[in-house]
């Protein structure tokens, strides 16, 4: 959980750099959080990834064993569909890692669009686990 | 040669086989979590079978070979190559594994 919050920080931060960049000093909290240097945030990113997902696959099987037979039976295939889609969507992300330290760790003009496009990518990839994640472990609450 | 030049190409690769591997169930394993056994290839027993581990590796293995592969391209061609393949190849990966999960939201 702790390693999921600072991941989702860490990758919404430069997610952000990346897309709506801010080059000049600014004083307002946004023109801040835009203006981080995306480059140091690689390898944290990187670590807390590998580190949610073996975590996360750790896991799996009680999930697999407990939870989703219970979905199944209840009829919530929705929830269960997202869970399905957030882990293929994490295995794929965790095999783009090696390309995302690439395009960083090698900065070429040529190659600018395909680093954000990759780190946004991956943005969207810990944002859909994290809310599904949360979706699942809380959905009593949700009145299903 | 720097290695580092094939990581891309070995993140569109394993999104590349992770489809397939998916939709023909491709598990280099399978784990039995009710059991607690591994199985090698697909197996189904007793509770639910998790093949995912095994298209991990399944995946992992072959996108290492197609690595390896373009490892012998030079790199004058492969400098050739867009490299948005490396974005592009796992959104059409998610595209598909979208559709292929559309039952769950059509239920």
């Amino acid at each position: 959980m702790l390693f999921a919050v600072a991941l989702i920080g860490a990758i919404t931060h430069q997610a952000v750099s990346v897309c709506w960049p801010n080059t000049g000093r600014s004083k307002s909290f946004v023109g801040a959080f835009r203006g981080v240097n995306g480059m140091t945030y690689v390898n944290a990113i990187i670590v807390l990834f590998l580190c949610t997902a073996v975590l996360g696959a750790i896991v799996y099987p009680n999930y697999r064993l407990n939870v989703r037979t219970v979905l199944h039976i209840r009829h919530f295939y929705k929830p269960e569909g997202s869970f399905e889609f957030k882990e293929h969507a994490v295995a794929l992300g965790a095999a783009l890692l090696p390309a995302y330290w690439y395009f960083w760790r090698y900065p070429v003009e040529g190659n600018r669009g395909t680093r954000n496009a990759v780190t946004v990518m991956l943005a969207l990839i810990v944002w859909w686990a994290f809310m599904v994640g949360h979706v699942l472990n809380n959905i009593r609450g949700f009145g299903l | 040669m720097k290695i580092a030049r094939l990581f891309p190409v070995f993140s569109a690769a394993f999104a590349a086989i992770y489809a397939p591997a998916l939709y023909y169930n491709w598990p280099v394993f399978t784990y039995q979590p009710a059991t607690m056994e591994w199985n090698l290839g697909a197996v189904t027993k007793q509770g639910p079978p998790m093949f995912w581990y095994g298209i991990l590796v399944t995946c992992f293995v072959g996108a290492c070979g197609v690595a390896a592969l373009a490892a012998l391209v030079p790199q004058r061609v492969a400098q050739r190559v867009w490299p948005g393949l490396t974005w592009l190849v796992p959104v059409a990966a998610l595209v598909f594994i979208a559709y292929i999960l559309r039952p769950y939201y059509l239920n």
